[in-house]
């Protein structure tokens, strides 16, 4: 099983920045950051995540109370991660980096410079962006179409791969006696001339160590599956039921067979949002605290970042009003969402506490045992391959997952007990890179 | 105190990231003000600096990099970030007009024709400015009682609309702890005189004696007049190399005793021809140490430098004055 951290500002619940134990002014510290990693270090997990978009989003629409929210500012992922690098030894360390706002060739350089830093343990979360108040601080007037955005993705990866494959091994002999710094004859101009970019190469840094960084991808849109089979190692799949994730992870695994690629190419990472309690009063009543700390405010602002409409105005606790919802980016599961509120006559409050508990990722409630029953289920019926642990504060909730769900998982031989691979790729799986220029036997891996 | 510098300069490229962090620490430990990271082939500056922000403690990092190459929301965040990381010990360099090699690497790109590099990497500068003010210092209430967590009236849009870049703002990174880092131009050609005057606060220029380093000076004073910016919101740093260092060529080459090298540094200080130097070096920690333990007692002698200078921000260091937000009252 793999398992990864997200260092998702204070934690992925809505509330948690009011816990008194969270630092609320830790999205600028990088010593929350390290403390973070290295709690999951010490529980072994496989990496840790930075999710990014590069804006403040919503701030100018008056129904979502973005004053009283804590998930607007950040570190920039490449800079953050470069500086884990140094507070960390063994663990994966993963960052966002859109497609369509940056340069091949930087991108190229940054990671490959921050995998020599971090001695093979970066890989790369390739996204496209989504958010039209990103969009906005490039130049752009509204979101790029996902086909163009995502064409440019495929021929960005091109780009990058090939710039990492400029330097065969051994390119440099850095021979004192000869004077041969490096051999010519191992030396690549990658001479891309393609839609989007023209670049020459070679890329000015040395072959990273992973030769090629793993590349981690996320979303549910046709556009974004399609990417994911074909060049994905590894995706964050949003799924708030197993059925949800078991239908995601089939449709991934079936697109693959066109690509060439065997179903184990790419790991499945489902996000799983657990309340996590000694006895299961003790978790309930961590989630009823967290929830009496989403102000009502917040709350209908949550409704209208999932479709609904503006309810300011409405008794919070009386029943959800007839409703039509808008189209946005959680079509699915807001139409879920609102079947529910309908079956079980939930009342406004109840729908956005549903949101808060797990809308797009997987939320549970329960002890150590219990989150390990599920994780156990999802991972051994074909929902899941590992899981992105969407701890609801930080870092006390992930300190929380470390001490007590990771054991519970070792104890039954679904996680590791000591870190082995030195590598993120190998970690996910992955074979050693082979280099597209790499044709004699002695150059392909045994 | 006169600010010191270092800059590595190895001619050849630098892949062991070990090696850059010791020789880090090494500028660290020897008392210097802060450390250069050029643009050349080997580990990208920026990241570098990033890594080396978590690896050292009191010395300032200054990261170059190419304007044409970059979006300003991008740089803006990324250096703001690590200005938070290192607690206000950030510096950078923009280089207005890349080498032609590295361009290949750009060539779908529009670049810049010669004459708009300058106003073109100028604006880029100020968009990265002004989008560290996007939230005004005290914005962050982050009162847990009353669920208020930023004041609305405290954060401000950018709505750049420029000859060269449209940006919305605001940053989603609060104002860097120096409010603005500060940003380095390499001298020695009229486009950079031109950015400096335009943009910069520190000049790293390359005179070959103490006239060019005067007449240099007098042209940058006119230049920043121009501009409407006084004489002294520009530290002028000359780069000058131990003979014996196995640098890129450009800083001036001294070849005298300590002694001789602090009484001149002393007196090119003196006469106002520059504020402070950078001292280029190959990326030896054994080389740095040794430096410094020559040139450090000598320049303690003169009174150009304190024992070891106190960890304060790099703008501090500089003797650049504080920089508050564009929009406070
Ligand atoms: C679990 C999950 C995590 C995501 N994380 C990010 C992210 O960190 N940054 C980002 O820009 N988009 C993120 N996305 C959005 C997707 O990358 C994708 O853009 C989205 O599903 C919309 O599809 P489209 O790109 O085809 O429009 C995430 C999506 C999911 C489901």
């Amino acid at each position: 099983m793999i398992l990864g951290l997200p260092i998702h500002f204070l934690g992925y619940h809505q509330g948690c920045w009011r816990l008194p134990d969270v630092p609320a002014d830790g999205v600028l510290q990088f010593e929350h950051f390290a403390e973070c990693a290295r709690i999951a270090e010490r529980g072994k997990l496989d990496f840790v995540f930075l999710a990014d978009s590069a804006a403040v989003r919503n701030l100018d629409d008056p129904s979502i109370p973005r004053d009283r929210e804590h998930e607007h500012l950040r570190m920039e992922p490449m800079a953050l991660l470069a500086a884990l690098a140094m507070v960390t030894e063994r663990i994966g360390l993963v960052a966002t980096v859109s497609t369509t706002y940056n340069e091949p060739f930087m991108v190229a350089r940054g990671f490959a410079s921050l995998d020599h830093i971090a001695g093979g343990r970066i890989g790369w979360n390739l996204v496209t962006g989504f958010s039209r108040d990103e969009a906005r601080n490039y130049g752009y007037d509204a979101v790029i179409d996902s086909d163009t955005r995502h064409e440019r993705a495929r021929e960005f990866v091109d780009v990058v791969n090939g710039l990492y494959d400029s330097w065969d091994d051994g390119a440099f002999p850095r021979d004192r006696a000869t004077g041969i710094y490096f051999d010519r004859a191992k030396m690549h101009f990658l001479d891309h001339r393609g839609t989007h970019f023209t670049v020459r190469g070679p890329l000015d840094v040395q072959t990273p160590p992973q030769r090629h960084l793993p590349i981690i991808t996320a979303g549910y849109s046709d556009q974004a599956n399609e990417f994911t089979a074909e060049r994905a190692n590894a995706v964050y799949s949003a799924a708030p039921t197993i059925e949800v994730g078991r239908a995601y992870y089939a449709d991934v695994k079936n697109r693959m067979a066109k690509y060439g690629r065997p179903p184990e190419a790419v790991t499945v990472l489902a996000g799983i949002m657990p309340f996590l309690g000694r006895t299961r009063q003790e978790a309930r009543d961590k989630l009823d605290r967290l929830q009496s700390l989403i102000q009502p405010e917040v709350g209908l602002g949550m409704l209208r970042l999932h479709n609904f409409p503006d309810l300011r105005g409405h008794d919070i606790d009386g029943p959800m009003p007839e409703v039509a919802l808008s189209r946005g980016r959680y079509d699915m599961f807001s139409d879920m969402l609102l079947e529910r509120v309908r079956r079980e006559n939930l009342t406004i409050r109840q729908t956005y506490e549903v949101i808060a508990e797990g809308f797009w990722q997987y939320g549970k409630v329960g002890t150590a045992s219990d989150i390990a029953d599920v994780m156990e289920e999802w991972f051994t019926t074909g929902a899941a391959d590992g899981f992105n642990v969407q701890c609801p504060y930080l870092p006390g909730g992930a300190a929380d997952f470390v001490d007590l769900v990771v054991p519970e998982l070792q104890r039954r031989g679904l996680f590791r007990k000591q870190y082995e691979e030195a590598t993120l790729r190998e970690r996910l799986g992955m074979a050693p890179a082979v280099s597209r220029y790499a044709t004699t036997r002695e150059e392909l891996p045994a | 105190m006169m600010p010191l510098g270092i800059s590595l300069s190895a001619p050849a490229a630098v892949t062991d990231f070990d090696q850059v962090l010791a020789a880090a620490q090494a500028a660290e430990a020897a008392g210097f003000d802060f450390l250069c990271l050029p643009e050349r082939p080997g580990l990208d500056p920026i990241a570098l600096a990033a890594a080396l922000a978590a690896g050292t403690e009191r010395i300032g990092l200054v990261p170059s990099c190419s304007a044409p190459f970059h979006q300003p929301y991008n740089l803006a965040r990324r250096l703001g970030s690590i200005d938070h990381i290192s607690q206000g010990r950030f510096g950078w360099a923009l280089q207005p007009a890349p080498p032609l090699p590295e361009i290949e690497h750009f060539a779908h790109l529009p670049m810049p024709a010669s004459d708009i590099a300058v106003p073109r990497a100028a604006e880029l500068a100020g968009i990265v400015a002004a989008l560290w003010d996007s939230w005004d210092d005290d914005a962050f209430l982050r009162d847990k009682a009353s669920g208020m967590y930023f004041d609305r009236a405290k954060f401000h849009w950018l709505n750049h609309e420029g000859a060269h870049y449209r940006v919305r703002g605001p940053l989603d990174t609060a104002r860097p702890p120096q409010g603005r880092p500060p940003m380095m131009v390499l001298g020695g050609t009229t486009i950079a005189h031109d950015l400096a005057c335009a943009a910069a606060e520190i000049l790293h220029s390359l005179p070959r004696h103490l006239a060019d380093a005067r007449a240099t000076r007098a042209g940058l004073q006119r230049g920043l007049a121009e501009q409407g910016r006084s004489a002294d919101a520009l530290c002028i740093l000359a780069g000058i190399a131990p003979t014996s260092a196995d640098v890129q060529p450009g800083p001036l080459r001294v070849s005298e005793t300590p002694a001789m090298i602090a009484a001149l540094m002393g007196e090119w200080r003196d006469t106002g021809a520059v504020d402070g130097f950078i001292i280029h070096l190959s990326d030896s920690p054994e080389a740095i140490t040794q430096v410094a333990m020559d040139l450090m007692p000598a320049l303690r002698e003169r009174g150009l430098r304190d024992a070891l200078p106190p960890r304060s921000p790099l703008r501090d260091r500089l003797g650049l004055h504080a920089a508050p937000s564009r929009y406070a009252a």
